[in-house]
């Protein structure tokens, strides 16, 4: 039995196995959109780990005992159901998987997100609700692992699925794991000039380290303009920039950095990666049939797409 | 018949400020931009105005029609892998046609000519220069108003470099010509004059008139100034030529600071080698494609080519003014400036039916307007020329402390201000000056080796100002557009070529 997956081993018919946001990781990566490697711990390993942990029963029990109108009765079932999870043991070859697939993936920190599965898309939706943790390394990736799973008990989890009936409805969580990409560069890109709406230009926008610093505003990145069908940088606005945000140690988390003053003033992407990324961004845009609003980043000179969202301001 | 276009929303674009213009040469060009349509694919301008105050004109098109035409342009040079080279084959072709035929001019016993076959000496010539106006004008075109090319090549160098000062560099280097230009042939012919008569000049005691040195100095000095002398004469005639006299005193000036004629020339040999090796570095370095590679030697054939079609106007002028202009003058009772000022079809009319209207032409060499456009010229004068020229009236740069243009050669140096439009101002011209001009010709080529710095009204690839300044290593600012207006002689400014930056301080 195979517990986890590659995002190349997954395409976008994997939602079952695999969760809504790991169909769509893998579908992104079978389509070469150069997204962070990572795998995705399939649900079948989370409904063996209830089975062989035998707390199925147990979960129910406490499921039972709530009461819908009150929100200490379904916060308190939540509580015991979260912590009957993080208390059963995974077994070793569940365990053993699991690492292997981190040791290959060859990152120092990942991102670990739940995947939730359902018979019908629309359940999936709720995959928003549930966890991500950051930062994650081997050492607590298994605990993080097991949070995520444990998020389809969250009190919101529970109420949602009481109001919308799906109570006897088989839900089950496939969990994502994904190389954090520690950017020297990062930034955003429209697929489309969002001022001018010029659909036959493309903006990107540029800034050292991570992009939580550039999608937040609170640095101002430099800003490159690009005709898409000559493939030529109309014009190159170079930003001055004197933090950056990177991150903060062993243990994850980010911090601010102060920029050595000879690379403030620096241009952020060179002219080849940028219109390298642009090719990439034009090949989502092409791919998705929709202008795109793209976040990117750049480790050791290589490009990631971190997230792609279509643009509905147009 | 009337214009269709004179009065059209497109606003009035100054093209360029000549102080030196009359209306035959203006019309030769006006009328080939609105009218020739030698190639299909390339638009011809719908106006053309100009306004002239005896030799001072401007010309003017519009704003959006010329950028249209230098589209045109581009677009064909980008396109027709062919078209570049053709350009420049044929500018040289027909500027060679030009020369021969002035030669041949000058041999005629035109007083013997009747007027009607003086008039066929103006229709050749104008049949001849038009000609090469057709391929002479497009690289100009392209990108002296607008740098719709300048703009193109620096929109793919940010996609092929490492940053901003990477695309400036290689701009800089992949435009330069790393081939002689003809003025620098000029140079050569004169340093070898020098060289051999070093000795007798170095016996001068002061700067002495021509007639006081040897026979063979005289007579060589004579045959360089029939041979490149019309580089001062430019297309009026309101400057002379450059006299024997002139290159006299230029040598008397040279000796004066020891300089080594022989070492001159091996350094400007040496200069274009540098050149040469830094673009080979620059191709390895930087991955051009082929496309760009074409276009970005063409535009440096460009830069060589415009150098060889004045030459060649410069050439035939001289010997037109001297000439047929004189003869003609005569036949019609009118000063030679004022038959400076008749048109082609009254040309004909004057010297085929004898009808001319002296009083109207005497009126223009005043002060006049001229408007062309396909099928349509008109010169007017009066109180219907005063109102064409409020159409053009550019409100004055007083408040301007500050002006831009594009960095032709790097470089940050502070100095007075000298406006040098001609060789006739070269004079005022002290070591370090702020050379200011409206473009430099080559005939200010000694106020630039002067200069601590170089800026001009007009740009473009073609600018003879960026190829002298990089060969001399002074820091250059072209296409400022106003430069002129805004800064007049002993301003105190800053020059920062690298950014192309000129300050008031």
């Amino acid at each position: 039995m195979q517990y986890t997956k590659k995002f190349s081993q997954i395409t976008k018919k994997s939602v079952k196995e695999a969760g809504g946001k790991g169909a769509s990781l893998g579908e992104m990566t079978q389509a070469g959109f150069q997204v962070p490697p990572g795998f995705v711990v399939l649900a079948h390993t989370f409904e063996k780990f209830i089975q062989e942990a035998g707390i199925i029963e147990d979960i129910q029990a406490e499921l039972n005992k709530v009461n819908y109108k009150d929100t200490n009765s379904i916060d308190r079932a939540s509580n015991v159901i979260r912590d009957i999870i993080d208390k059963s043991i995974v077994s070793k070859d569940v365990e053993d998987s699991i690492k292997k697939s981190f040791v290959d993936l060859g990152a120092k920190f990942v991102a670990v997100r739940s995947s939730a599965t359902a018979e019908d898309s629309k359940t999936a939706s709720w995959a928003g609700e549930l966890e991500t943790y950051l930062f994650v390394t081997k050492v607590n990736l298994l605990k993080q692992v097991k949070k995520c799973w444990s998020s389809l008990f969250t009190p919101r989890a529970i109420f949602y699925r009481h109001e919308k009936k799906l109570l006897n409805t088989k839900v089950s969580v496939a969990v994502v794991v994904q190389k954090m990409v520690d950017s020297s560069v990062s930034g955003v890109a429209f697929t489309v000039h969002p001022v001018t709406e010029d659909k036959n230009q493309m903006i990107i926008e540029a800034g050292l380290g991570l992009g939580e610093s550039i999608v937040s505003g609170s640095i101002t990145p430099d800003s490159y303009v690009i005709d898409k069908k000559d493939k030529l940088i109309m014009d190159i606005a170079i930003a001055n920039q004197e933090k950056m945000m990177i991150i903060k140690g062993a243990k994850g988390g980010l911090k601010w950095q102060k920029v050595p003053k000879v690379k403030q003033e620096k241009q952020k992407l060179s002219g080849p990666k940028i219109m390298e990324l642009s090719e990439l961004c034009l090949k989502i845009e092409k791919h998705y049939k929709h202008p795109q609003d793209i976040e990117w980043g750049m480790e050791k000179d290589k490009l990631y797409i971190l997230q792609s969202r279509p643009i509905t301001t147009l | 018949m009337k214009p269709k276009n004179l009065n059209n929303k497109d606003p009035w674009l100054l093209g360029e400020n000549i102080p030196d213009m009359d209306l035959f040469f203006m019309q030769l060009f006006c009328s080939s931009f609105c009218n020739d349509s030698s190639f299909g694919f390339i638009r011809q301008y719908s106006k053309v105005f100009s306004t002239f105050k005896k030799f001072e004109s401007n010309f003017y098109f519009g704003e959006r029609d010329s950028f249209e035409v230098a589209e045109s342009v581009l677009s064909a040079l980008i396109n027709r892998p062919k078209f570049g080279d053709h350009l420049n084959i044929n500018i040289i072709k027909w500027s060679d046609k030009l020369i021969k035929y002035a030669d041949s001019v000058d041999k005629m016993p035109l007083e013997e000519y009747s007027n009607k076959k003086l008039w066929q000496i103006f229709k050749d010539h104008d049949d001849m220069h038009t000609k090469l106006y057709t391929y002479g004008w497009l690289p100009v075109a392209v990108d002296m108003f607008h740098n719709n090319m300048t703009d193109k090549f620096k929109q793919y160098l940010n996609s092929v470099c490492e940053d901003q000062e990477e695309v400036e560099k290689a701009f800089i280097i992949l435009t330069t010509p790393t081939r002689k230009t003809i003025v620098a042939k000029d140079r050569e012919d004169f340093l070898k004059i020098y060289e051999n008569f070093k000795h007798e000049i170095k016996g001068l005691k002061a700067v002495v008139k021509v007639e006081k040195i040897s026979k063979e100095f005289c007579k060589a000095l004579n045959e360089h100034s029939e041979k490149w002398g019309h580089l001062g004469y430019i297309y009026a005639g309101n400057h002379p030529v450059f006299s024997s006299q002139y290159y006299l005193n230029e040598m008397c000036d040279l000796v004066k600071t020891n300089v080594n004629g022989k070492k001159i020339l091996k350094n400007e040999d040496k200069y274009l080698i540098e050149a040469k090796k830094k673009k080979q570095a620059l191709y390895k370095k930087i991955k051009i494609n082929a496309t760009y590679k074409r276009l970005f030697e063409t535009a440096s054939e460009f830069a060589l080519t415009k150098l060889v079609r004045r030459n060649a106007q410069l050439y035939v002028i001289v010997r037109l003014h001297r000439g047929l202009f004189e003869e003609t003058a005569k036949r019609l009772k009118l000063t030679k400036y004022e038959t400076q000022f008749i048109l082609m079809h009254e040309m004909r009319d004057a010297l085929v039916n004898g009808k001319i209207n002296r009083q109207e032409i005497k009126e223009r060499f005043k002060q006049c307007a001229y408007y062309t456009e396909l099928g349509f010229e008109k010169a007017y004068i009066g109180k219907r020329a005063k109102e064409l020229f409020k159409q053009v009236k550019i409100s004055e740069q007083k408040d301007i402390t500050e002006i831009t243009g594009q960095s032709a050669c790097p470089g940050k140096v502070s100095g007075v201000v000298k406006i040098i439009k001609r060789a006739t101002d070269i004079p005022k011209m002290n070591k370090g000056d702020i050379l200011v001009s409206i473009a430099t010709d080559p005939d200010v080529v000694p106020a630039m080796k002067k200069a601590g710095a170089i800026v001009t009204d007009q740009g473009g690839i073609t600018a003879h100002a960026a190829i002298v300044s990089r060969e001399l290593g002074k820091p250059c600012v072209i296409g400022t557009k106003i430069a002129t207006q805004v800064f007049k002689d002993g301003d105190m400014v800053e020059v920062d070529a690298t950014k192309g930056i000129i300050k008031k301080i």
